[in-house]
């Protein structure tokens, strides 16, 4: 029998400028997280995910990106502290940007935690795709999800998590 | 599951309201879970049968979390519809794998590549490849096949991410869609998961 496979979990819309926000107590019993945010930097700057808090250099990704002078850009990291959502380039401030990004067999504990990331950006001059594969090195189940901004995020960016039914 | 409003959604606000679009709050009903497939040993394919869900659904979507049972370095998924094994398939994928950003093209294949998505065993233990194949208008029988797919491997030994695109040369409805890596099996813990999108 079909399951309703899509099923809102929060949504934070940004009443004031900040530079984290956290998804918490994240259940399990979804098969995977699907991330969507939607905003601006107040500064020029990126961001990044970090799972259960962990700040240690457990974080590693892989990138392939596009940009408006047609530069292509590829390339992989270990040992990284966060998986960061574009790559290389900074977003400059108040540029609109989208990021997708798909958490798989997020609450297992037999394997590594694989993300899937794609964000696009437009200003004038500035526009890029990105897609990046994250893992992180953690066989512990997902039950927190940062969204960390090397600056402030805009009041009115938005930031929504889903569960993807198993 | 009742799904709890923890705070009030301003996604809708500047979309038209419409039985089309998400007014924040209800549960989206034009996706569902159809099945899933978890290896509990390794295997050598996966195969879903999909003629009954023609009156119901349009677009397919499978994820896939998977790694194999031997070899060196990241390979892929193999996708064939219908048991059609001849050289029906044409494949273009772009992405970094290697060495800079690359792209490739096939013509005349004999399943559909959903590349990076499907690591070799000397990968870090615990590393999976994933992947997002959708296919467009599976039911249809006035066009071709179409799949895109996006996905990769953080490895640490090898690294890949690719966007990847295929045909079949086929107006008959999909009725299977069969699974496979380019050789030996994928292990315990993989998992392919089949959704149907309503249109």
């Amino acid at each position: 029998m079909a399951t309703k496979a899509l099923e809102p979990l929060a949504n934070i819309t940004l009443s004031s400028a900040q530079s984290t926000v956290n998804f918490t107590s994240i259940v399990g019993t979804y098969r995977d997280l699907h991330v969507v945010i939607q905003g601006s930097l107040a500064s020029a700057g990126s961001y990044a995910f970090r799972f259960n808090s962990d700040s240690g250099s457990n974080y590693a990704r892989v990138v392939a990106q596009a940009q408006y002078d047609n530069t292509l850009f590829g390339g992989s990291y270990t040992s990284q502290t966060n998986i960061i959502a574009w790559d290389p380039n900074n977003f400059d401030a108040n540029v609109q940007f989208i990021t997708t990004a798909n958490v798989f067999d997020y609450s297992a504990t037999d394997k590594h935690k694989s993300m899937l990331i794609k964000t696009s950006g437009y200003q004038i001059n500035n526009y890029l795709n990105c897609m990046i594969v994250g893992r992180w090195a953690n066989n512990s189940a997902i039950t927190s999800l940062s969204v960390i901004g090397t600056q402030n995020f805009n009041s009115g960016s938005t930031f929504t998590l889903y569960g993807v039914a198993a | 599951m009742a799904v709890r409003q923890l705070s009030k959604s301003t996604i809708a606000q500047g979309l038209p309201r419409g039985s089309k679009f998400w007014d924040g709050i209800t549960t989206p009903d034009d996706f569902e879970l159809i099945s899933t497939t978890l290896l509990t040993t390794t295997q050598t394919s996966v195969t879903f049968d999909v003629t009954s869900l023609s009156s119901n659904y349009k677009h397919l979507q499978i994820r896939t979390v998977c790694r194999n049972s031997a070899g060196t370095g990241i390979g892929a998924i193999y996708m064939q519809f219908n048991n059609d094994s001849s050289s029906n398939y044409s494949n273009h994928n772009l992405g970094h794998f290697g060495s800079g950003v690359v792209s490739g093209a096939s013509t005349n294949a004999t399943s559909i590549v959903i590349d990076q998505v499907s690591p070799w065993s000397n990968q870090a233990t615990g590393s999976f490849g994933i992947g997002i194949i959708d296919i467009i208008d599976a039911f249809n029988t006035s066009k071709f096949k179409t799949s895109r797919s996006i996905g990769g491997t953080s490895g640490p030994t090898n690294n890949g991410v690719a966007i990847s695109s295929g045909n079949w040369r086929n107006n008959n409805a999909i009725t299977s869609i069969k699974l496979q890596p380019f050789s030996d099996s994928w292990i315990s813990g993989s998992r392919f998961s089949l959704y149907g999108i309503k249109g």
